[in-house]
């Protein structure tokens, strides 16, 4: 037994002392080696201040609840397609500087490290040139100058690696030659034509750039492939055979085969440049990453050599704008005489040392911790759900705002489709859109929730919308709608073999129509119409069952089919094999989305719809360089689409934001707090007592 | 034994192949790829999004792209995870330890509370105590979880202030932690800390199995205690005993939920079990021999019946590492259940095949470990 005992405690001994040699392992250095990837902390300069000893006079943390975690800090990733996402953004789209910006509210285009508005282009041989002046004595959170090289050299590495996405829309490879470093303040870009306001004002002028004596070094491996002789080599065969195949002496097998070859090529380098260590990057913005512990929470810290800390900004009622420091250093003003009545006027931030944002798996979680004051605002892409906003009303010391959304829903049809295509089509969507009651829809049968919307850019974009956009059978009775579709469809040639008739017994009801038959005599084919199932979406499904049902009254045999989202996306993207569907948008608030979504010419347009008319307009949208010019194009654009419906717009959700704790400068803004400015850091302040 | 073993080994590996191949498969079968979810982004072009899948392999048939996988993996190379962009291996190993450290720890509580309870139910069989704790253990059983887990929440979270609104760390004790310092660190020592006590206490058993019930039981429960004393000094004088403190607390709630919801199934297969072997002739010789009920319950009685128990836990633990996805999401246990759930409803093939491969050969290894295991606690049991 004392055998035993002894042979006990003598593993305990040896288990202790594993435990005390572990000890010396645990502390604050990670073993060399290990193979569990460390938390990604970044960067390391400088050094963390302790938050509990704020020596800034601000209050100490503003702290976020968020639902998902981020993905990367690589700033190459993060607006190529791999980074793109909201969950990303609210925490890092704050850090890396652009050339201009949008104003608060209006959305006023503004200079941000622009010392003003950009020169007009000329044409350079075969080019077109135009330069952008910096302001002086910018720095980035290093300490060092911010200078026209790191815009020049932002813009070739995009062009050079063929970054995609976000990338892409800004320095977009097809019409953005290069750009290059005038002299220290003064960025010259190379385009082959003149660029509309979607490629230029929208697009290079307000994508980031980063630090070139950081990221120089560091993309040399990547840069060392496709500067290859290999590369090259491959490239040139690409055109040879491009050529050759449209001369006939090449197949179109070869083109793509070398094709792959020069993107597994490329592939490997952007996987290099996606996956470079940013510890330690010098970044401009408000806020800077501190620390990320992966899966639990985010912080950043207030970058205190960003330029723009106590800068004043004013709107006035005439349209004015004026951003200027209190010390008599800085003042832009543009869009008229700053005079005559403020409509917002605040000091820009941050008023806290740290922005925490706090992963939780849930919403209901994320809600009790806002409810339990452990975060101050809960930042979702599509706002709080009506129920939690019930929840949250009842609290006083939460504040929930509503705002309008910039986006919307809709029915869109398959134009592949005999029956959807043509004239014929055309007459058939016109009478579906008079027959789709968005008043009752709206307002009856989803009790409010949601806002009617009569054309593609949403009323909350106030500069673009056009108010004045064809809105069918808006107002009519259900008796008149029904007369105006059946109307509209006859004219375009439609016959039944019973018509829809009104039936006035028992406050008037529509007599289904049968046997619809197209203009050239065949019976109209069963459709389907697809919306996302309960499930995801009740309002759409709501929606989905309503229209199949109007649809119906017309005698169309329309089935309402309620699937699970990915479903549709396959049918509308990758298969083509659906008759209608029920989608939705979020926007941005330049609308070149009103051709992209539909110009035939560009492949992301899968509905099939090609219009003469809207490719004349947006051919000259895309290259207006003319913001009023461009304003009056997007309100012909908006009319053709209202009338020719290749989409009928729906509704728009309203999007709801609850915060506590926090004052914001202005709480009415497109898109609301959360989504439109990512919960707004610098301009929050801690709220009165 | 060792042809048992070697066979067994080759029916492992064809029913790994046959998994892996019916889990791909039926992943790729799900309408669309990761590229949909960018779609709703006007912005990215059609051409773009072939590039996309070019840069994936996802323009190659899903059965070459199985192959491909297969070939990789026995090399040692999983992949690269879709939407992180980076080696599966690195995914995993960033999510495992919490998730191995939550669901172990529950594991092992509930399996201990089952097994005692479900002795004790036997043991008292027909009265009142029996019903009772049927009845509590198949409420809990039957429980919609995340309404349950919800509750919990709100009760002991956010009405009690007891414990904390799900995460696995408080985020103002850690956003000050000392650079370098991560949970990943806490939660793999805290799991070696818990192997080396486990270890310790199983070579205690071991060795105090032949001694006398009341010397055997004295010496155990003053190993578990002064196992637990050492670990609970080491990490008291450890200068990161604040942020392991904070991580354990945190596990509270979840643990205190996951035993409540998981016991009674052990309590019952133990119960059952039980039941059978007090009907068995040894145990009316060991109460004709006059040994007193407690070394009949717990040497002859509950020894025998651990069997199908003592299966039931070997088998449950592999899928520790697919962690609980309910568990995990209501938890805010940022985990490889979420990881697992979230890479499968965005067609993250590589992320899940890498998942499942780990899950898979342990459970089927578990399935091994459990049949050998059989043949040193049943001496009855032979393999040909």
């Amino acid at each position: 037994m004392k055998r035993h005992l002894l042979f006990v405690f003598s593993l305990l001994l040896i288990a202790s002392m594993v435990l005390a040699a572990c000890a010396q392992a645990t502390p604050t250095q990670p073993p060399a080696g290990a193979t569990q990837p460390p938390a990604q902390e970044q960067p390391t300069q400088p050094p963390a201040e302790q938050p509990t000893q704020p020596t800034t006079g601000r209050a100490p943390v503003i702290r976020f609840a968020t639902l998902e975690d981020m993905t990367t800090t690589n700033v190459w990733a993060l607006y190529d397609d791999v980074g793109a996402s909201y969950w990303n953004y609210i925490i890092q789209s704050y850090h890396w500087p652009t050339l201009f910006t949008l104003s608060d509210q209006r959305f006023d285009f503004i200079p941000a490290l622009a010392a003003d508005f950009p020169s007009e282009f000329t044409q350079e041989g075969d080019l077109y040139v135009a330069t952008v002046k910096l302001k002086d004595g910018l720095v980035w959170s290093d300490g060092s100058p911010v200078t026209a090289e790191d815009v020049a050299f932002t813009v070739n590495t995009v062009l050079k690696f063929k970054l995609g996405l976000n990338w892409q829309s800004g320095y977009n490879p097809d019409y953005l030659v290069k750009a290059e470093a005038v002299d220290p303040l003064t960025v010259k870009y190379y385009y082959n034509q003149i660029p509309g306001l979607s490629l230029w004002q929208y697009g290079a002028l307000m994508t980031p750039f980063v630090n070139k004596a950081y990221w120089e070094p560091k993309i040399a491996d990547a840069l060392a492939i496709v500067n290859s002789d290999e590369y090259k080599a491959l490239e040139q065969q690409v055109a040879d055979l491009e050529k050759a195949v449209k001369e006939g002496t090449a197949t179109q097998e070869e083109l793509d085969a070398k094709k792959g070859e020069l993107d597994a090529k490329l592939k490997e380098a952007v996987d290099i440049l996606h996956k470079l260590d940013n510890k330690g990057e010098p970044t401009f913005g408000a806020w800077r990453l501190e620390k990320w512990e992966v899966g639990a929470f985010a912080e950043n810290r207030v970058n205190e050599k960003n330029f723009f800390i106590g800068t004043v900004v004013e709107e006035y009622a005439n349209g004015a704008y004026r951003e200027y420091k209190e010390d008599g250093s800085y003042e832009f003003v543009a869009y008229g005489k700053p005079e005559g009545e403020k409509v917002l006027e605040y000091k820009s931030g941050p008023y806290f040392d740290s922005a925490l944002y706090t992963l939780y798996g849930n919403p209901d979680a994320a809600v009790l911790a806002l409810r339990n004051n452990d975060v101050d605002f809960l930042l979702n892409p599509s706002g709080l759900q009506k129920g939690f906003v019930d929840q949250l009303k009842e609290d006083p010391n939460i504040t929930i705002v509503e705002n309008k959304q910039n986006g919307f829903r809709y029915l869109a049809f398959n134009q592949n489709r005999s029956y959807f295509k043509g004239e014929a089509g055309k007459a058939l969507r016109q009478a579906i859109a008079c027959m789709i009651d968005l008043d009752f829809l709206t307002q009856r049968v989803l009790q409010g929730a949601v806002l009617p919307v009569y054309t593609l850019v949403p009323e909350g974009n106030g500069f673009w919308h056009n108010p004045d956009v064809p809105k069918w059978c808006s107002g009519d009775d259900t008796k008149t709608r029904m007369e105006k579709a059946v109307q509209i469809l006859k004219d375009a040639g439609f016959t039944w073999e019973k018509e829809p008739t009104w039936n006035p017994a028992r406050g008037g009801s529509v007599e289904y129509g049968q046997g619809l038959k197209l203009p050239n005599g065949e019976k109209f084919p069963e459709v389907k119409l697809l919306a996302p199932s309960a499930g995801y979406d009740p309002l759409r499904a709501t929606t989905g069952v309503y229209i199949e049902q109007w649809m119906r009254q017309l005698g169309i045999p329309a089935t309402a089919e309620l699937t699970n989202f990915n479903n549709i996306l396959t049918a509308v993207y990758d298969t083509g094999d659906y008759d209608m569907f029920i989608l939705g948008w979020g926007l941005s608030i330049y609308p070149d989305y009103i051709c992209t979504f539909f110009d035939s010419g560009v492949p992301s347009n899968p509905y099939g719809y090609e219009s003469a008319a809207l490719k004349e307009k947006c051919d000259a949208f895309l290259l207006e360089s003319d913001i009023d010019k461009a304003k009056d194009l997007a309100f012909e654009i908006q009319n053709i689409l209202a009338t020719e419906l290749p989409y009928i717009t729906l509704f728009t959700n309203p999007i709801y934001d609850a915060f506590r704790n926090l004052e914001y400068p202005y709480t009415e803004v497109l898109d609301g707090i959360g989504s439109g400015l990512y919960g707004g850091p610098t301009i929050a302040k801690p709220a009165a007592q | 034994m060792l042809k048992y073993i070697a066979n067994r080994l080759l029916q492992i590996v064809v029913t790994l192949f046959i998994f892996f191949a019916l889990t791909y498969f039926i992943l790729d079968a799900q309408p669309g790829d990761i590229t949909l979810q960018y779609v709703n982004n006007p912005k990215f072009t059609k051409e773009q999004r072939e590039a996309l899948r070019r840069r994936l392999g996802l323009d190659k048939p899903a059965y070459v792209r199985f192959f491909q996988w297969m070939g990789n993996t026995l090399r040692g190379d999983l992949g690269e995870s879709y939407q992180y962009r980076k080696p599966v291996m690195d995914v995993l190993l960033e999510r495992a330890p919490r998730t191995i450290f939550l669901f172990l720890t529950a594991t092992l509580i509930e399996f201990f509370v089952g097994y005692w309870l479900g002795r004790v139910l036997a043991w008292q069989r027909g009265t009142g105590l029996e019903y009772g704790i049927t009845v509590v253990g198949a409420f809990f059983y039957t429980v919609f979880t995340p309404w349950f887990a919800l509750m919990m929440i709100y009760l002991f979270g956010f009405t009690l202030k007891w414990f904390p609104i799900g995460k696995f760390l408080d985020v103002n004790l850690w956003r000050t932690a000392p650079k370098g310092l991560t949970a990943n660190q806490i939660f793999i020592n805290l799991l070696v800390t818990m192997t080396l006590l486990a270890v310790a206490l199983v070579v205690v058993y071991y060795l105090t199995r032949r001694m006398n019930p009341y010397r055997a039981s004295l010496i155990r429960w003053s190993a578990l205690i002064g196992g637990a004393a050492i670990a609970v000094g080491y990490w008291a004088a450890s200068p990161v005993a604040k942020y392991a403190g904070d991580i354990l607390y945190h596990m509270a709630l979840p643990i205190i939920v996951l035993t409540l919801i998981n016991f009674s199934g052990t309590m019952l297969l133990t119960r059952t079990t039980m039941l059978e072997t007090l009907r068995e002739d040894y145990i009316m010789a060991a109460r004709a021999k006059g040994l007193p009920e407690r070394v009949v319950r717990d040497k002859h009685a509950a020894r025998n019946a651990v069997l199908p128990v003592f299966t039931s836990l070997i088998i449950s633990l592999p899928f520790i590492l697919g962690g609980g996805i309910i568990t995990e999401t209501v938890f805010s246990w940022e985990g490889l259940g979420l990881t697992l759930l979230t890479a499968s409803t965005t067609g993250d093939i590589p992320l899940v095949m890498g998942s499942f491969l780990f899950i898979g050969t342990l459970a089927l290894l578990a399935h091994l470990v459990a049949d050998v295991a059989y043949a040193f606690l049943d001496p009855r049991i032979r393999y040909a």
